[in-house]
């Protein structure tokens, strides 16, 4: 284009950013009097900065959030300069002056600067490896960490700094996020709803510490970690700081503009100067600034139409809403966030369990504020109520439980009618999938679950903001048939214990880690509750091959014996089938002596118990007990406790058969097995039942004819009588018998299900038919349970009292400072 | 006066199990304590004393910033000391610092 021969006024902008770019494609539509020149500081066309954390998280690419390409700009006589910032405006010569040294003369002028990451003084702060989440350059470094190093931290917990820790967390970092404050977002949300995004995020694996003050960034040649002023210190390598941002003003300043916290406009959006106006972040409105897009293209309206020469377009602010755009994450807030004054009411629904909060804040019969979490399919009714001031004291008392109750919808409608919506009508915007497409595939594949349907259609999978509507679609496409999901594991995962052992075996899942990545489990860790379970079904399903992981076994089977409730130990050796004799009585005597061990008792099991064991003394009483022939008696384990016997046939003169040597034979067979939970056995020689059988999880009762084999019974709060599970004639078939069932639990019970539930879950009759009637899957049980045995049957005294896991039984000692 | 702090060597990083705890020969006030390992290498100490019943921390389940008790599965945050909703209660938290690879916790000394 010919700058010379061009009669029109030239209108230059400093910022090519997304409200400069706004205000252009608006002022476009109104109008062709101004050639346009564009100043642009960072390197790249006009992008979507919002969407930076999406890039960030991997859910979208840098081309993908390009909003105008330079095609855009060449097709529109865009003169644009890119890499080259503005450095000083001249407002009596009306020309600006960039950074490259070029001058260029103006008849208008847009400043849409934007904002600067806000960078306290913290010592540390130049180091490499400490970068702003502001543009693409940022981006990119935290790209460039994430695939060589393990450990972020981000200061700072409001929308940016949170959805910062998100995108590093789906990039495979570990991220802790420092805050300042008590609660997250606090400047959206009230401390209740905080405190819900808190625990959700970190349930999901990101480390939160809040009233954090960081003090310094450490490091030698780069961020090592922070160190905060209470003491506490994170490792790091990222540190990404995420604090807030300021108006970006120096630029008018230096050029005698008025400016405040902002560049200081008028409701026209013009400057102090009427020559130039100002746009996005960096200006300030009536006292107030401003982050979000909203009112931001509203400013740009209402720039471009002045520009246009139009003379009645105003700018106001309206009541603005957040969300958060962190996937599963629903959060909504506008207006007010709690009574501001006695004239001020504050409504608040709260569900815990389902992790739902909602309040709502009136303020002479109309509504101010909303602040909703877990649900927040209501929000945009709300910020409708609160932007046209309706006047809701007719509905007061039932706002809060949302539109569909407050407005007397039918009951179960929440939103809008599913029903009634057209085939093509759009669910899930940030997928693009229609309604159809859902309905589609839940006939045509027979989805039966939410999960189901985010899998196939990827509908609700982003953002999750759709989730209710695509529930409602599920419920009214299957007539309410709505499948009810098993109870999940813990609330790590969505998946239930039985889908979580199918698929470690259909699909080979060999670790913890491994299962926890198929079902997306939200904690890398895992929680108390779900490792214990993972570690044994992975154990029971690779014998021999899967390691076990002491960690996350409960301290009684990490240390091998049971934690008292004065935080010592009790010692219980193995008697067989309570079976003793004079030397193990001894040992067990001598024991007690030596190392002062207060209680011994004798215990329901038929053993002795050593009780106020010192943990430092643990490896050296077994070492003695060891030297006895005495081994664990495993009364820690979810394994084989105890196989209880009365003497029998050899001296008893009811006996029918060897029950004492039956038990033994028993006990040696299943010693040392891990199981869901604890087992315990008896047998008893005649039916008399002295051991007690019928309240054991497999009890053996002799008769004349054989032995009756009984399953799944358990004295303790709930008592529970055995099932006869089958009579037969030989100890071996005894022992082939026993050991089936114990494999068929070990196999399919949940963890820390006793056989007693287990038994009345799946009932005894299909039990019978796989144990008893199918004498193949009985010998396959059985030849499954012999070779898992093979790999566990080693003493972990012994282990122990040669040193191994030597630092579980030692005490960390002061060192002499080098 | 402000309190003093004396920082104690205790060792490599290396003698914490990862997701895992040791206990120190040596306590605050009489209390024993308690330094943590998470999954992710950060280190934090604890007065080794559930807020519940004593039970003692470095037994427990590491898990993300979190242990739990072995006695009765109360949820303590390494971080903060704060047992996790329902319950109610808080531990002590002793600083902890990481010099070249050697952990430190800081013992503070109320001055009279």
């Amino acid at each position: 284009m010919n700058v010379m021969t061009d009669p029109r006024e030239h209108l230059v902008v400093i910022g090519n950013g997304m409200a400069g770019m706004r205000t252009v494609e608006e002022l476009l539509k109104l109008s062709g009097r101004y050639r346009i020149t564009v100043f642009g500081a960072e390197p790249h066309v006009n992008y979507n900065r919002i969407m930076l954390s999406s890039v960030l998280a991997g859910d979208k690419t840098v081309d993908e959030i390009v909003i105008n390409s330079r095609e855009w700009y060449a097709e529109n006589g865009i003169a644009l300069v890119t890499g080259d910032a503005v450095k000083t405006i001249d407002r009596n010569a009306r020309s600006i002056t960039s950074a490259g040294g070029t001058t260029v003369p103006y008849d208008k002028l847009l400043i849409a600067t934007g904002s600067r990451p806000l960078a306290p003084p913290i010592p540390g702060l130049g180091l490499p490896g400490v970068c702003a989440f502001r543009d693409i350059a940022d981006v990119d470094k935290m790209l460039a960490s994430a695939r060589s190093h393990k450990r972020a931290v981000v200061i700072g917990g409001g929308l940016l700094g949170l959805e910062a820790a998100w995108g590093l967390k789906q990039r495979g970092m570990s991220v802790a996020l420092v805050h300042l404050m008590p609660t997250l977002m606090e400047r959206q949300l009230d401390a209740a709803a905080g405190q819900l995004l808190q625990r959700d995020l970190d349930r999901r694996g990101i480390a939160f510490f809040t009233d954090g003050q960081t003090e310094e960034i450490t490091g030698q040649d780069r961020a090592e970690g922070v160190q905060l002023a209470d003491g506490r210190f994170i490792p790091a390598d990222l540190v990404v700081l995420a604090i807030g941002i300021r108006p970006n003003i120096d630029l008018a300043r230096a050029a005698d503009l008025e400016v405040n916290r902002g560049i200081v406009v008028t409701d026209d959006m013009r400057t102090s100067d009427p020559a130039i106006f100002a746009v996005g972040e960096c200006v300030e409105h009536r006292g107030a600034v401003f982050g979000l897009v909203a009112p931001i293209w509203d400013q740009a309206k209402v720039c471009a139409s002045r520009l246009a020469g139009e003379d009645h377009a105003l700018f106001t602010s309206k009541a603005l809403a957040t969300s958060l755009k962190i996937t599963g994450v629903d959060v909504f807030s506008a207006g007010a966030l709690m009574a501001e004054s006695d004239n001020d009411d504050e409504i608040t629904l709260r569900d815990d369990n389902r992790g739902l909060y909602k309040k709502i804040v009136i303020r002479d019969g109309k509504l101010v504020g909303a602040v909703l979490y877990g649900d927040v399919a209501d929000g945009q009714w709300y910020l409708g109520l609160m932007r046209d001031k309706t006047e809701i004291s007719e509905i007061r008392d039932r706002l809060v439980f949302g539109r569909a109750f407050a407005e007397n919808l039918p009951a179960g409608k929440t939103g809008p009618d599913v029903a009634a919506m057209s085939d093509d009508a759009q669910i899930c915007g940030c997928n693009g999938v229609s309604k159809g497409s859902i309905v589609c595939a839940i006939k045509g594949k027979g989805l039966a679950s939410l999960s189901q349907v985010r899998a196939h259609t990827k509908a609700s999978a982003s953002c999750g903001q759709c989730t209710g509507l695509v529930e409602a679609i599920l419920a009214d496409t299957l007539g309410g048939a709505v499948v009810k999901k098993a109870p999940s594991i813990c609330d790590c995962t969505e998946a239930g214990h039985d889908e979580v052992r199918q698929a470690i075996l259909s699909q080979s899942l060999k670790t913890m880690d491994d299962v926890r990545k198929e079902f997306a489990w939200k904690k890398p860790d895992g929680c108390h509750k779900c490792r214990p379970a993972l570690n044994y079904y992975l154990l029971c399903a690779w014998p021999g091959k899967y390691v076990d992981d002491y960690r996350s076994r409960f301290i009684n089977e990490r240390v091998h014996a049971n934690i008292q409730k004065d935080g010592t130990y009790s010692v219980v050796p193995r008697m067989w089938g309570g079976v003793t004799n004079p030397s193990e009585l001894r040992a067990i005597a001598d024991v007690a002596d030596k190392f002062n061990i207060p209680t011994v008792k004798v215990t329901g099991g038929q053993r002795i118990d050593l009780l106020g064991v010192k943990k430092d003394d643990l490896p050296a009483v077994w070492g003695d007990l060891n030297k006895a022939g005495l081994v664990s008696g495993h009364a820690y384990a979810k394994g084989l406790r105890t196989v209880k016997t009365c003497v029998g046939s050899e001296w008893c003169r009811f006996g029918t058969q060897d029950s004492t040597g039956l038990g033994i034979k028993l006990e040696k067979l299943m010693w040392g097995s891990w199981t869901p939970h604890k087992v315990k056995l008896a047998v008893s020689g005649c039916p008399r039942n002295c051991a007690e059988a019928t309240i054991k999880d497999i009890g053996i009762v002799c008769v004349e004819a054989g032995y009756d084999i009984v399953v799944g019974g358990n004295g303790g709060v709930d008592v529970r009588v055995t099932d006869p599970l089958a009579r037969v004639s030989s100890e071996e078939e005894v022992l082939e018998y026993s050991g089936a069932f114990l494999q068929l639990y070990r196999e399919q019970a949940h963890y820390l299900e006793r056989t007693a539930p287990w038994v009345h879950r799946v009932g005894i009759a299909t039990l019978k038919n796989k144990i008893v009637e199918d004498a193949e899957n009985r010998r396959r049980l059985y030849a499954r349970f012999l070779y898992s045995q093979k790999f566990v049957q080693d003493d972990p005294w012994a282990e122990r009292a040669a040193g191994a896991d030597a630092h579980e039984f030692k005490r960390l000692p002061e060192l002499a400072d080098a | 006066m402000p309190d003093e702090v004396i920082w104690k060597k205790i060792g490599a990083v290396d003698n914490i199990p990862l997701r895992g705890a040791r206990r120190l020969c040596f306590g605050l006030g009489g209390k024993p304590i308690a330094v943590f390992r998470t999954g992710e290498d950060a280190f934090f100490a604890l007065v080794d004393e559930c807020p519940h019943k004593k039970g003692p921390l470095s037994e427990g389940i590491v898990s993300g910033n979190s242990v739990t008790c072995p006695l009765h599965n109360w949820v303590i945050g390494l971080d903060n000391g704060l047992a996790q909703e329902p319950d109610v209660g808080s531990t002590q938290t002793v600083p902890v610092k990481l010099v070249g690879g050697e952990l430190y916790v800081g013992l503070v000394l109320e001055q009279a």
